[in-house]
């Protein structure tokens, strides 16, 4: 089981984030600390569980304008032609590639078991157990959460 | 020459991406075919030509570890070189494919020029 090290986790969230955007959505992601991305009415908000050598919670939300940006991009397609489904779909795989990555590192001698990400009405994680991080990005903003049990 | 690659995932938007990837990173494929499963995936290296399959590991029916299995237990098939592209980057899970036959393993997130290289490895290796 992995020491519970803020810090660490954080790191490791902004290297799996920033390598994520710019290797398959060829974006940039700049960690706000102060920011505040899941305040919006109209949010994309993904989560997915993890098993095995930790176990947990990963969340990822953006606005729905960011969202349908960053689906647009993935699929090659306008904005015009992007669906919220679309926007959830491509969401969902951002998350299990970042997620994935996460803990790859954090824990690279162990299995993961990553549930199937799936879309979600409820808010961002908050709360003095969950680690989230708030990133600008080209056209828009991200949030992502980590929660380990 | 132009190769003929078998893109494996149950995503089909990261199927789509994988074969825009492949397009834009300058790797001279001749066509991408698809399959949503390993099962799926038999069935098209059963009816169709294929030099290299890329194939995803967590996938509903028949995912990739079983895959493999299928792959080695079969005379025509298991000479095609294998790249696993998955999210799991834990050495556990890529000692157990390279152990299964896959030739390379590419974690999530790639760029395209990380995929080019990784399939000319592979279908060197495997030639």
């Amino acid at each position: 089981m992995i020491a519970l090290d803020r810090q660490v986790l954080l790191q490791t969230l902004d290297a799996a984030v920033n390598e994520t955007m710019e290797a398959m959505f060829f974006d940039a992601a700049a960690p706000v600390r102060e920011g505040e991305c899941c305040a919006g009415a109209d949010m994309v908000t993904v989560c997915l569980w993890f098993h095995d050598a930790v176990d947990g919670e990963f969340m990822l939300a953006a606005p729905l304008p960011t969202a349908m940006a960053l689906a647009s991009g993935f699929m090659g397609v306008d904005n015009e032609q992007v669906q919220r489904r679309d926007a959830e779909q491509i969401a969902c795989e951002l998350a299990n590639i970042i997620c994935g990555s996460a803990l790859s590192r954090l824990e690279p001698s162990s299995e993961l078991r990553l549930s199937s990400p799936m879309a979600t009405p409820r808010a961002c994680a908050t709360g003095d157990d969950v680690i989230y991080q708030h990133y600008q990005l080209l056209d828009g903003c991200l949030s992502v959460s980590l929660r380990i049990d | 020459m132009a190769w003929r690659v078998l893109v494996v995932d149950d995503s089909p938007v990261m199927r789509g991406f994988i074969r825009r990837v492949i397009r834009l990173s300058g790797f001279d494929a001749a066509e991408c075919l698809e399959a949503g499963d390993g099962e799926q995936a038999l069935r098209v290296l059963r009816s169709q030509a294929v030099d290299v399959i890329l194939t995803d590991i967590n996938m509903p029916v028949m995912d990739g570890e079983e895959l493999m299995e299928q792959l080695a237990a079969d005379d025509r098939l298991r000479s095609i070189p294998v790249l696993v592209v998955s999210t799991d980057a834990t050495k556990l899970r890529m000692a157990r494919m390279t152990e299964l036959g896959a030739l390379g393993y590419l974690s999530k997130p790639f760029s395209p020029e990380m995929l080019r290289s990784e399939l000319e490895r592979v279908l060197e290796a495997g030639s």
